[in-house]
């Protein structure tokens, strides 16, 4: 049944020709005041929440040193785990929680990672809140339809983790796959609330609008980054993890919304 | 096999013909390599492995029938009226073929979602939401498997004229019973086959329904879905491998058995 | 009970216009060559096709008139057809295929499964009862359909070709079965076919349809007898010639004459039996004989009989014994002359 991931696989492979009609540049010597130097192509596999802000950084980066060019693949935190041991050709890696990060650190896949970001988690409901959800408790409601990432992902895995905290039962209607899908539904009107990150809402702003969940019980995600150990590039690779923890990545971040490691 | 004097076997076929078995075999051989007995035998007494199976027939199935009471009227009128504009309800009946199936899914979202139009009326008449729910499932797996049924279908009737229709009409027959009696029988095989191909496209169903109907156990996670996120999610590969094995299992039988007794009177 | 029809449409190229008047009791015989139309005729009469201009009334009962626009639907005419194919219901047993206009007419399945055993009785096939159409003769298909036909007792019944599909040995006795049930029926009876032997059994008249047009009707003795058309002769073994009788000479078209007998004047055809042309190495002598001076162009074996075919000032036909062939040395081809008595002549007008 080859036909079931043809989809998927489209999209990889546009993902794919998309990098190669970027290709490296001769390398020139930085002219920017990082340390060290961004040079050639990376490939970097990031989770789905940090798509906008990885793509904000791209063309200051590229600005910053001519010649780099790098090619992002986003996707939920356990997928990109899952290419990695698969062999899939890859610089970096970023995910959304520790604990999909620590499986390829087990499997001596990665380099030491380092906490380059971190991200709260919001309530995603439709504009201007038709609903009237305000509290976790809402999302109980048999009237609410609530959508939120499979347990797997990280975004799950920590939506799992509030709804306990707040000691609320919630069946939501489907799990998806990464957190971009998940806030999808609540855009496309077929979800009434959905659990993601504060710089999903951010970043979907006009599309849906955000309710905060109180501190006591929100999670704080803490990202990590690391040298993909087969990478063949790995000055450059280690050069965009400073970028990432306090360079020009890290200022995308921030304007972004994500909290400062 | 028998060659006729001057027929003598062309050894140069040999060699694409042996790459195409075993680019058939080789996979699935891979498949069987990693998955132990054990591991199926664990997958077969979950309680998560046999909700997506249940799940995954029930669509099929159902999706087959949705398709057989729109697909088999529509293959007839493709078939045997002179309408204007048959060409190209043939060329949009074929669409779902060439059709990404996420694609399709996203169109099936964006025609039927709880926030449009029709998705609107759904919901706040009927309180249906097709997303998220099981008829949303089977409405994917329809949306892709129907242009296999329509085609097949129409084929068998185009194979032959409406001669014994006629028969039956200079008998006495009124068209409905001239349908029934005679062109529905007749078109058995046809319809066997067509709705064979429908449930085997429907059966492997995954970026449509992923797309337009999400996935939760129970309600829409079919078994592609859930041999997906156990490859992706939780890294469990033997129960993906396994899951994949039932699905293997289940669809070769049934098109073996379906085969022997009418496919092969199609061709 | 009558039927009159007079039919006009087209069929991509051919365009077909035919008028039959059929009295109750009659069998009348649409015969023609292949392609002349018969077969869209009956579709017409049947009510599977509609025609461009014309009418059919059955019985006094206006089945279609394109002047007023009525028009009955297949299934309410109580036509009975014999399909030449497309004759049984595949997926039903040679029973079911016979109770399947009564029950179509609303007959339940025990009376109406019973009548059609009578019938298969009645055409000697009630051993097949039970069979799978596929699994009978084409001969025992012909009776099953026959009987599938007449059991719903139509007022109309039209036979198409019923023998075409029938194997040589099986035909002597469906012919006779279909000779026997046909002058039974009560209804009117229209035969379509391009076999002269088959119209002979079954048809008391005959309508020849020709490229769409009806080219002669009258009794199937005469005919046969007289064609008037080239195809028709051939059917018929015989000679036609056509031209210009006065006193006891007929000139044809090409300006050669051959002696009659007399009695026609003005234009006129002729027919002469291919056994009644002797054939001489020598010029032969004696009586008031035509001769003429003629090329072998070629020999065909019929029956007991070799049928030469001639070129000279008249193409004609002649039959003559392997024997004679042999004594005359036909098979050499070359130059022969052909003699034919005035007698045997047969002049008719035009």
């Amino acid at each position: 049944m080859p036909r079931r991931s043809r989809g998927l696989l489209a999209f990889l492979a546009v993902g794919l020709l998309a990098g190669c009609g970027s290709s490296a540049a001769p390398s020139t010597p930085a002219a920017t005041a990082t340390a060290v130097p961004l040079s050639g192509s990376l490939t970097v596999l990031a989770a789905a929440s940090l798509t906008e802000a990885f793509n904000d950084a791209e063309p200051t980066l590229q600005a910053a040193n001519p010649g780099f060019a790098a090619t992002f693949s986003f996707a939920g935190s356990q997928q990109l785990v899952t290419n990695v041991i698969n062999g899939a050709p890859a610089d970096v890696l970023a995910t959304a929680d520790q604990t999909t990060m620590e499986k390829l650190v087990t499997a001596g896949l990665v380099g030491t990672p380092v906490t380059f970001t971190r991200n709260r988690l919001e309530i995603a409901v439709a504009p201007a809140n038709p609903r009237g959800i305000h509290t976790l408790a809402d999302l109980a409601r048999s009237d609410i339809a609530v959508v939120l990432a499979a347990p797997a992902v990280p975004a799950g895995n920590f939506a799992k983790q509030v709804l306990a905290k707040a000691n609320v039962t919630v069946t939501p209607k489907s799990l998806e796959l990464d957190v971009k899908t998940v806030l999808e539904k609540v855009e496309s009107g077929d979800a009434d609330a959905a659990i993601v990150y504060a710089t999903d809402v951010a970043a979907a702003a006009g599309l849906v609008t955000g309710v905060v969940i109180p501190d006591a019980q929100n999670i704080v995600a803490t990202y990590p980054i690391a040298v993909v150990k087969a990478t063949l590039n790995a000055a450059a690779a280690a050069a965009f993890v400073t970028e990432a923890v306090s360079g020009l990545i890290q200022k995308a971040l921030l304007k972004r919304g994500f909290l400062p490691p | 096999m028998r060659w006729g004097a001057a027929g003598r076997p062309l050894l140069g076929l040999y060699i694409p013909a042996a790459v195409a078995v075993l680019f058939i075999l080789v996979p699935l051989v891979g498949l069987l390599a990693h998955a132990s007995l054990a591991d199926i035998g664990d997958a077969l007494t979950s309680t998560a492995a046999l909700t997506s199976l249940r799940l995954s027939l029930e669509c099929s199935l159902l999706a087959v029938i949705v398709s057989a009471i729109v697909g088999v009227p529509l293959a007839y009128l493709l078939a045997r009226t002179a309408m204007r504009g048959r060409r190209l309800l043939r060329g949009l009946v074929l669409l779902p073929l060439v059709l990404p199936p996420v694609v399709g899914g996203i169109a099936l979202q964006s025609a039927f979602g709880r926030s449009t139009p029709i998705g609107g009326v759904l919901h706040s008449l009927f309180g249906v939401t097709l997303p998220f729910s099981t008829a949303g499932a089977v409405m994917a797996e329809a949306f892709v498997g129907l242009p296999f049924l329509v085609i097949t279908v129409e084929a068998g009737l185009r194979q032959r004229d409406a001669g014994f229709e006629e028969v039956a009409a200079t008998l006495g027959a009124r068209p409905w019973r001239r349908f029934w009696l005679i062109t529905m029988p007749l078109l058995a095989p046809s319809l066997t086959a067509g709705a064979a191909l429908c449930w085997a496209r429907a059966l492997g169903e995954f970026g449509a329904t992923i797309t337009f109907a999400g996935s939760f156990p129970g309600t829409t996670e079919t078994l592609p879905l859930a041999a997906y996120s156990a490859f992706e999610g939780s890294g469990a590969v033997s129960r993906a491998i396994t899951l994949s094995l039932i699905l293997l299992v289940i669809s070769v039988s049934v098109l073996v058995g379906l085969r022997d007794r009418w496919l092969g009177t199609v061709a | 009970m009558s039927l009159d029809a007079d039919v006009g449409l087209t069929r991509g190229s051919l365009e077909v216009r035919c008028a039959v008047h059929v009295e109750p009791g009659q069998t009348i015989a649409v015969l023609g060559p292949n392609g002349a139309g018969k077969t869209t005729v009956l579709r017409v009469l049947a009510g599977l096709e509609h025609c461009r201009d014309g009418h059919v009334v059955l019985d006094g009962e206006v089945l279609e008139d394109t002047a007023s626009g009525a028009w009955v639907e297949p299934e309410s005419r109580r036509v009975g057809v014999v399909f030449q194919d497309h004759t049984l219901f595949p997926h039903l047993s040679v029973l079911d295929n016979v109770a399947f206009g009564l029950r179509s007419r609303g007959v339940a399945r025990v009376p109406a499964r019973r009548r059609a055993h009578e019938w298969l009785e009645r055409l000697g096939v009630e051993d097949h009862a039970a069979s799978r159409p596929r699994a009978i003769s084409g001969g025992q298909e012909q009776r099953v359909a026959l009987a599938r036909a007449l059991i719903t007792e139509p007022r109309l019944l039209l036979l198409d070709e019923p023998l075409a599909a029938v194997d040589a040995s099986a035909k002597i006795d469906l012919r006779r079965t279909l000779r026997e049930q046909v002058s039974g029926f009560d209804g009117v009876r229209i035969l379509v076919t391009h076999d002269l032997l088959e119209a002979a059994a079954l048809a008391e008249s005959v309508v020849i349809l020709e490229d769409g047009r009806v080219s002669q009707q009258g009794s199937f003795a005469e005919v046969t007898a007289r064609p008037r058309s080239s195809w028709v002769a051939r059917m018929a073994g015989l000679n036609l010639l056509s031209g210009e009788a006065s006193a006891d000479v007929l000139r044809l078209g090409n300006g050669s004459e051959l002696i009659v007998v007399r009695g026609v004047s003005g234009p006129a055809l002729a027919t002469i039996q291919p056994r009644a042309v002797g054939l001489h190495r020598e010029r032969p002598t004696g009586s008031p004989r035509n001769v003429l001076h003629s090329t072998i162009a070629g020999i065909d074996p019929h029956g007991d009989r070799w049928r030469v075919r001639l070129d000279g000032p008249v193409p004609l036909v002649a039959e003559v014994t392997p024997a004679a062939a042999h004594e005359l040395r036909l098979a050499d081809g070359g130059v022969v002359f052909a003699s034919i008595k005035a007698t045997e002549i047969d002049v008719y007008p035009m």
